[in-house]
């Protein structure tokens, strides 16, 4: 199956004065059309950075590619020209962030901002586009939404705005970093289904970024597990959350509060990810791990296991 | 009578409930343009009456909006009821000073950092409620050497030792932080607890261990619990009863293991099914 996003060895750094911090490091990746690649890792592990790092959209500095390539419908997108990028970013990749308000334009309605997206990209925006948008995004009333600023629209209303100007152009792939985060537990189902539903009728490829587990499992058809800037472990979402290989990935999900189980303590993972700026020698998750051996001290590659899976471990 | 009230196993009676709720009401304003003025109401509470049995542990669930928080609030004593009475061994709360409720009743926030008063360093803040507790029980607060010590005892309990007295809020993670929430919480030896989303803004692996917490402290130092969380399966290890809220009510309420197996309200069933599959 030919892949529409492939990320290899990449690594992203940020420029410190304390040191810089390696947020990606060596990370090999890809997004297929058609599906939901979940990125899942606790906070701090590097999964924006990742993220924003595909559409070139971390400022330089403090941000600073250290190698890898990223290669979108087989082009390189690091050795791209700013004006080549954007081009590919609204018409090729399209991006939801998790709060909607950074994305809009605070002076602009709604329509003026999709407008706004064809006009940047020089492309006609036919009479009737907004209003097919807003209701590609199920926002019913779409003339009162067109006419609308941001601060007038709800929160999930303002989510599914955004959603809209994303896929405006008609992109292939579709980045989501924690759509949802912010918004009230009752709306995040929602704008979900609109992300699957979009992925079907469009073919998009989606990442979805998020540190919630329990969301990925329901909306990911593969799953990617981030760990101190590296990934660990990645497979079909079901089988990695109901077998995982990576002692991380065990650990934490063996760690999450279930229905059924009952009272009584749950077991935690000991110890903290290491820091960035001074990643360890070897596997990085080596000094919280049960299942260290001294092959350890060296760092593990992540290695094909059957059935389209991959851990990066020594001892899994 | 409450839609859904489990009237079999009444939750202790009113002699053994620690904290009892009758009816309780809470309406806020709605203001609007530049004047500000009342333009609208929101019945946030609309009569809820719930118990709380010493050395128990109710938990409250329901989607967001639906008054959990208010509720924990009143019984904190952080808002006032506008209906209803809280009682506390049957004494209606207003029998109490705001200090001496304050060593019965603590509450702890979902978000450590908002909670804490990020100028203050841990002597200052473990170090005040300290001081309270000590006017509490009649003592002089206790000198800087002993209070010190006491003060390291605290970190003890909830995992944080030897943490730097002169260390501020904001040197800790957030689940640090949270610790030191419960940490001041503790400080001024309460009874009843009461912990909105305690672990709703944490990372996966650190929400296991103040879950663990909370319950390692229940049973060291025999609190009492009302834990709120939109989370069942949260709310599944600690408490031993639930109350489900919608819109300002309790729609059901009952021992924890027989409302998440066999709910009586739809309301119920709708939460439980947002439960991802592999996490029920
Ligand atoms: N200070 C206030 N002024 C006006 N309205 C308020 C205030 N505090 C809460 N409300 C309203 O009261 C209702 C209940 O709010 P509350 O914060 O108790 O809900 P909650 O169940 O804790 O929700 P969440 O799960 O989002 O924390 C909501 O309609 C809310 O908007
Ligand atoms: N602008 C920045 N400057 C310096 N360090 C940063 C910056 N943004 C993120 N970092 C650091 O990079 C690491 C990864 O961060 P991030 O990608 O935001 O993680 P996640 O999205 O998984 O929470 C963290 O150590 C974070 O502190
Ligand atoms: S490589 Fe070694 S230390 Fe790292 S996760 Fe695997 S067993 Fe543990
Ligand atoms: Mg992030
Ligand atoms: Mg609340």
């Amino acid at each position: 199956m030919s892949d529409l996003l492939t990320i290899r060895s990449l690594s992203v750094h940020y420029r410190r004065r304390d040191g810089d911090v390696k947020a990606v490091r060596s990370v090999s990746l890809d997004v297929r059309a058609g599906e939901t690649l979940g990125l899942a890792g606790e906070s701090g592990c590097g999964k924006s950075t990742l993220a924003m790092a595909i559409p070139r959209l971390l400022p330089q500095p403090p941000a600073e590619y250290a190698g890898g390539k990223i290669v979108f419908e087989g082009r390189d997108l690091i050795s791209l020209s700013s004006e080549e990028l954007r081009q590919i970013r609204g018409a090729g990749i399209g991006v939801v962030f998790q709060d909607p308000f950074s994305a809009l334009n605070p002076v602009l309605t709604v329509g003026e901002q999709i407008k706004e997206a064809f006009s940047a990209h020089v492309r006609p925006c036919p009479p009737g586009t907004v209003e097919d948008l807003l209701s590609r995004v199920r926002l019913p009333d779409a003339v009162r939404i067109a006419r609308g600023y941001p601060h007038q629209l709800s929160g999930g209303q303002r989510q599914r705005a955004v959603i809209a100007l994303a896929i405006a152009l008609g992109p292939r792939l579709l980045i989501a970093d924690e759509p949802t985060t912010a918004l009230d537990v009752t709306l995040q189902g929602g704008i979900l289904d609109l992300l699957d539903g979009l992925k079907k009728e469009m073919g998009l490829g989606v990442l979805l970024v998020s540190h919630n587990i329990g969301l990925l499992s329901e909306r990911a058809d593969r799953l990617a597990v981030m760990y101190a800037g590296e990934i660990v472990e990645v497979g079909p979402a079901g089988q990695v959350l109901a077998g995982a290989f990576h002692p991380y990935t065990r650990g934490l999900l063996a760690s999450l509060p279930r229905l059924s189980a009952g009272r009584g303590k749950l077991p935690t993972l000991a110890g903290q990810p290491p820091d960035l700026r001074n990643p360890p020698e070897g596997c990085a998750f080596r000094a919280r791990c049960p299942r260290a051996i001294p092959a350890c001290g060296v760092s593990p590659s992540l290695g094909a296991k059957e059935g389209g899976r991959s851990v990066a471990c020594h001892n899994p | 009578m409450t839609p859904g009230r489990r009237d079999t196993e009444t939750p202790g009676n009113l002699k053994t409930a620690m904290l009892s709720l009758e009816n309780i009401v809470k309406i806020f304003p709605v203001e609007g343009g530049i004047l500000r003025r009342k333009i609208g109401i929101v019945p946030a509470l609309k009569g809820v009456s719930l118990r709380v049995p010493a050395g128990g542990s109710l938990g409250i669930v329901g989607e967001s909006g639906s008054g959990k928080t208010t509720l924990g609030k009143i019984v904190a004593r952080h808002l006032a009821a506008d209906g209803g009475r809280v009682l506390w061994e049957g004494r209606p709360h207003e029998e109490f000073s705001r200090r001496e409720w304050a060593s019965r009743v603590q509450m702890v926030f979902q978000d450590p950092a908002a909670s804490l008063n990020p100028k203050l360093s841990l002597r200052v803040l473990l170090g005040e409620a300290v001081a309270v507790r000590a006017q509490i029980d009649g003592q002089k607060g206790p000198r800087r050497a002993e209070r010190d010590r006491r003060l390291q005892a605290l970190l003890d309990e909830v995992g944080l030792s030897g943490a730097p007295l002169d260390a501020y809020p904001h040197q800790f993670s957030s689940g640090q932080r949270q610790r030191l929430a419960i940490a001041r919480a503790l400080a001024l030896r309460p009874r009843l607890l009461v912990a909105d989303e305690p672990v709703s803004s944490l990372d996966l692996s650190v929400q296991a261990q103040i879950l663990n917490l909370l319950m390692d402290l229940k049973d060291r130092w025999g609190l009492t619990y009302i834990v709120i969380s939109h989370d069942l399966a949260v709310v599944s290890r600690l408490a031993d009863r639930v109350a489900v809220m919608k819109n300002g009510e309790v729609v059901e309420e009952g021992e924890t293991s027989a409302v998440l197996a066999a709910p009586r309200h739809p309301y119920t069933q709708t939460l439980l099914d947002a439960v991802p599959a592999f996490l029920r």
